[in-house]
């Protein structure tokens, strides 16, 4: 297989990287100002400043030069490094997921970004990322398609309602996100259009809070029309994300599209989905609606991926749409759940907030009587995520359990505000760990703690189930004294 | 079934190591001795009990409850002082064993093991040094082709 090289905008980015040593010609500019020195001193030096950019741009070439890369059925070979060369062989029976990233700002130059992830790497980026022509792209990717064509294997397409799109970007969506995209968003066209561009959009926000301010409090209301703002830009940012969504599953693989101005492409292996989750909080499950997710190294793995493999559904279509697409992760019957008197494990998190909060807005109010007006909204906002969480406690309570059928664990447990239903296959268990406090040993409970295969330890954790009937369930040994 | 337990020297290098690190706040105490009296007696009977703790309950209880099984499909470890812990992992999700030993406890010929799995991490503190070799051959049968430590 021929070596190639990748696209050449990957120059920019190497530039990027060396974008440091333009600190000398920094310092060198300020050391003449304050040294007494003229345009003219400045100018007769700019020589060095010249060399420092030659030599930045001279590396980051070497640089794109040096990375060569090929690929075949086998495996991607990459050789990369300038003083010290690096060849990584990958083979692709080891890739996990493969994907293309269309950035709306690299269409332009005919470019897109290429990853392959294992199971091994950072966790934080793919293990390979290069940026290659659309054409190449699509040539690599098709190395892993190769064998899915062979016929008799029946292939299933999955395309999510534009309703399950807005509700999962409506529920997903970050108010804080939305404003660290937007504060960011007006800083960089205040910088292009210039600083009046920044100053008027405040102004007008300043405006908007003062008629809010008619109906709430000065202070509930600023807090409100930012966290509103920020979750509006937010929202949608995660509905482009998801437009065009679809899933196709196809023997051993699933095809997952999704993206409008950045078109994202994955190609994940379903034998290293190390489990499949699917994710409720309390307004979606009073609708009775799930999501599903799984977790494969390098699906979702960075805020701008997709995570999500079936968006927003009722049951009913949700047990249809999974059993097609992954069907190697079924659900199977709970047959372990916590007794009735473990309340007190389930609620002792969110006990404190509950009442500390009330407690701590009554005192100051009190004390304080004039700020009222300031202290009892701002209590009120922090006492109704406590509160929230104690009934995601609650619901966890008369939910949680776990199921073994000799082949797949299936888990129900609550994390934060989210409540998990998830389907282990048994070789995907990597440990499992019972944990047993001092008030547990009195009744033989203990808490289940299951850590999944995968690039990063998942921990998936059910609280105060018996410890005996859990060892009996997955046949494990007993440690005598 | 192979079964394994801490060191008989566990105790003895857990309580030199813990006398060692003494050291330090007991030099403080005594060079402060005399002044801030509330503050130098609140400190002082803070360390001294806490020596006491883990010399006469902690590290005796960890040491005694501290087990491992070696079965045919998997590695079993229970340890734990206040909350007792069970921890059992596959041995097709063993990568593999490392075997740790400190100066200190070269001396008292202890070793710690770290069991590597996939994405996930076990600990197993002061096994007699052949004890840790004989565990990492039965879980590791390639390790006892390449012996480098002898």
């Amino acid at each position: 297989m021929g070596e190639r090289h990748t696209h050449p905008i990957s120059i920019l980015g190497n530039m990027s990287r060396l974008v440091v040593l333009l600190l000398f010609p920094v310092v060198r500019g300020f050391w003449t100002a304050l040294s007494g020195g003229g345009l003219t001193a400045w100018a007769a030096g700019a020589w060095f400043d010249i060399l420092v950019v030659m030599l930045i741009l001279f590396f980051a070439i070497a640089r794109w030069y040096s990375v060569q890369y090929a690929m075949d059925r086998r495996a991607l070979v990459l050789t990369q490094g300038v003083l010290f060369r690096k060849r990584r062989v990958i083979p692709l029976r080891q890739a996990t997921t493969l994907s293309t990233e269309r950035l709306w700002w690299l269409r332009p130059f005919g470019a897109v970004k290429f990853r392959v992830d294992t199971m091994a790497g950072g966790t934080r980026d793919a293990d390979v990322v290069l940026i290659l022509t659309p054409k190449e792209a699509q040539r690599l990717m098709s190395y892993h398609r190769a064998k899915d064509q062979a016929p008799g294997y029946l292939s299933m397409r999955y395309k999510p309602r534009a309703v399950s799109i807005a509700a999962l970007s409506a529920l997903t969506s970050n108010s804080f996100a939305g404003i660290l995209l937007t504060a960011a968003f007006i800083s960089s066209l205040g910088d292009i259009v210039g600083e009046e561009f920044g100053e008027q959009v405040y102004a007008t926000l300043g405006r908007v809070a003062e008629i809010i301010a008619a109906w709430l409090p000065p202070v509930t209301g600023g807090i409100a029309l930012v966290l509103l703002g920020g979750y509006m830009v937010a929202f949608c940012a995660n509905c482009l994300k998801h437009i065009r969504f679809s899933v196709l599953r196809r023997h051993n693989h699933l095809y997952v599209h999704s993206g409008f101005f950045t078109k994202l492409s994955y190609i994940l292996d379903v034998r290293s989905i190390g489990y499949l989750d699917l994710r409720q909080g309390i307004l979606t499950k009073l609708l009775g609606m799930y999501a599903a997710y799984v977790y494969c190294p390098g699906f979702g793995k960075r805020k701008e991926d997709v995570a999500a493999i079936v968006p927003v559904s009722f049951q009913r279509e949700m047990g249809f749409t999974l059993k097609n697409l992954l069907r190697e992760y079924p659900f199977v019957p709970l047959s372990q759940h916590p007794n009735r008197g473990a309340i007190g494990k389930f609620i002792i998190d969110p006990f404190w907030p509950c009442t500390l909060i009330p407690v701590v807005t009554f005192t100051l109010r009190y004390y304080f009587p004039s700020w009222s007006s300031v202290i009892v909204p701002v209590g009120l906002m922090a006492a109704v995520p406590a509160y929230w969480f104690l009934i995601v406690r609650l619901i966890d309570y008369m939910t949680t359990g776990l199921g073994y059928d000799g082949h797949t664990l299936t888990l129900r447990y609550s994390k934060g505000y989210t409540l998990h239903t998830v389907s282990i296959p048994r070789d995907r268990v990597a440990h499992i760990h019972l944990r047993q406090s001092p008030i547990q040993r009195l009744d033989g409970s203990c808490d289940v703690l299951i850590f999944t295969k995968g690039e990063r330890a998942a921990k998936h954790h059910i609280k105060n189930l018996k410890q005996k009937q859990v060892a009996k369930l997955f046949d494990l040994p007993e440690i005598s004294q | 079934m192979k079964e394994y337990r801490a060191s008989p020297n566990a105790m003895i290098y857990w309580m030199v190591r813990l006398t060692l690190l003494a050291l330090a706040p007991f030099g403080v105490s005594v060079l402060t001795f005399g002044r801030t009296r509330m503050a130098w007696t609140v400190f002082t009977l803070g360390w001294v009990l806490a020596y006491l703790f883990l010399a006469f309950f902690w590290y005796p209880v960890k040491r005694k409850k501290l087990k491992i099984q070696v079965t045919e499909e998997q590695l079993a470890i229970r340890t734990g002082v206040l909350y007792t812990r069970w921890k059992y992992m596959n041995y097709g999700a063993v990568q593999y064993l490392s075997l740790c030993t400190l100066p200190l406890q070269r001396v008292f010929r202890v070793t710690s093991v770290m069991v590597y799995g996939s994405g996930c991490f076990l600990f197993i503190p002061c096994l007699h040094r052949n004890d840790a070799q004989e565990l990492q051959d039965l879980v590791t049968p390639a390790a006892k082709r390449m012996r480098f430590w002898e």
